[in-house]
């Protein structure tokens, strides 16, 4: 019997976009979108040109916020033994929280400091696409925590991913 | 990759520090990208280090020898038998800049960076170690400081251009 938080949420999103083409669950298990956020964390650590490809795809979202998952798809599709048939949009956005919750791992061990204030956990048993405290360019931007992409949201957490406590 | 300052521990430094490193500047670079990853994707020595570095903060003491002990873990010592405190402050920025360069480059930006600041923590010219750098950011300071009681800084941003290439993010 798994934990709750070992499943994906049913429904996956409560309020899915009508006019979105994203399939109403993730392509991948959870598992394995935990996994593939980990290698791409440590990919995006070790090989700075895979980095910027990544770069790329997000600096082009912030410049003109649309649908990238096919150019996501390919780069994530670098990744030792990546399958990409079933990855979609919440796939996307499931990966790049894993990579996320990571790379926040490392910063907080060195820092003892959360920059980001807290784990940008999705409501229990439920799925988030975007923080509401971000403001393109405003005076949050150092807050900065969404999913670079159109469509998808995730469902990981720090559960998922068992991340640092920052108290000292 | 360039020489350490020629004075790396300022006049009257209140630390103690030694005189200046004992690892090169490539050797500290490449074992802060390895420590990085080790942070990221071990949560097990995520723990340890973070341990220890909940220990300085909360006691301030010199906590070389656990520091080097940990790191030997995962990275070759390049000089067999030294390691001293700025070498630990060295390969821990070198971790700092890599890890937050990375997660630049998946969220598009520099969390550190705002108007007040170049976002990186760099020494200068006149100031050519650091031990601390405060970020100011509307949600109060974000901070870079050597999680130990000894021991400076010398690696700068450009430092990590040069090895990767390309800037950041």
């Amino acid at each position: 019997m798994m934990a709750p938080w070992q499943e994906w949420p049913n429904p996956y999103e409560l309020a899915p976009d009508p006019h979105s083409s994203t399939p109403l669950t993730p392509g991948w298990q959870r598992k394995t979108a935990v996994n593939t956020g980990a290698d791409m964390a440590t990919r995006l650590l070790a090989d700075p040109s895979f980095a910027r490809l990544y770069y790329n795809v997000v600096a082009a979202y912030n410049a003109q916020p649309a649908d990238y998952i096919v150019r996501y798809s390919t780069v994530i599709g670098q990744l030792s033994g990546t399958s990409m048939e079933e990855f979609n949009a919440h796939d996307l956005a499931n990966v790049h929280h894993s990579a996320w919750l990571h790379l926040l791992r490392a910063l907080v061990s060195l820092t003892n400091q959360n920059i980001h204030g807290d784990n940008g956990d999705p409501p229990p048993n439920g799925t988030t696409h975007r923080d509401p405290e971000r403001i393109f360019g405003g005076e949050h931007a150092e807050w900065f925590h969404n999913i670079p992409n159109g469509t998808g949201s995730y469902a990981l957490t720090t559960q998922d991913v068992s991340s640092a406590n920052p108290g000292v | 990759m360039s020489a350490w300052p020629s004075t790396y521990v300022p006049a009257n430094d209140p630390t103690g520090s030694p005189l200046a490193p004992t690892w090169s500047r490539d050797d500290c670079l490449s074992a802060g990208i390895t420590l990085a990853e080790y942070l990221a994707v071990k949560p097990e020595f995520a723990r340890a280090f973070h341990k220890l570095v909940k220990c300085y903060f909360r006691d301030g003491g010199d906590q070389t020898v656990a520091y080097g002990k940990l790191i030997a873990q995962v990275v070759p010592n390049p000089n067999t038998l030294s390691f001293n405190a700025h070498d630990f402050a060295n390969i821990f920025r070198a971790a700092w800049l890599r890890t937050v360069r990375s997660f630049s480059r998946l969220i598009g930006f520099n969390p550190y960076t705002n108007p007040a600041n170049n976002g990186w923590g760099d020494p200068s010219d006149a100031t050519p170690t650091l031990r601390r750098c405060d970020f100011p950011t509307t949600h109060g300071t974000f901070h870079l400081i050597v999680p130990n009681s000894k021991g400076y800084y010398a690696i700068w941003n450009s430092d990590f251009d040069t090895l990767e290439g390309i800037s950041a993010p």
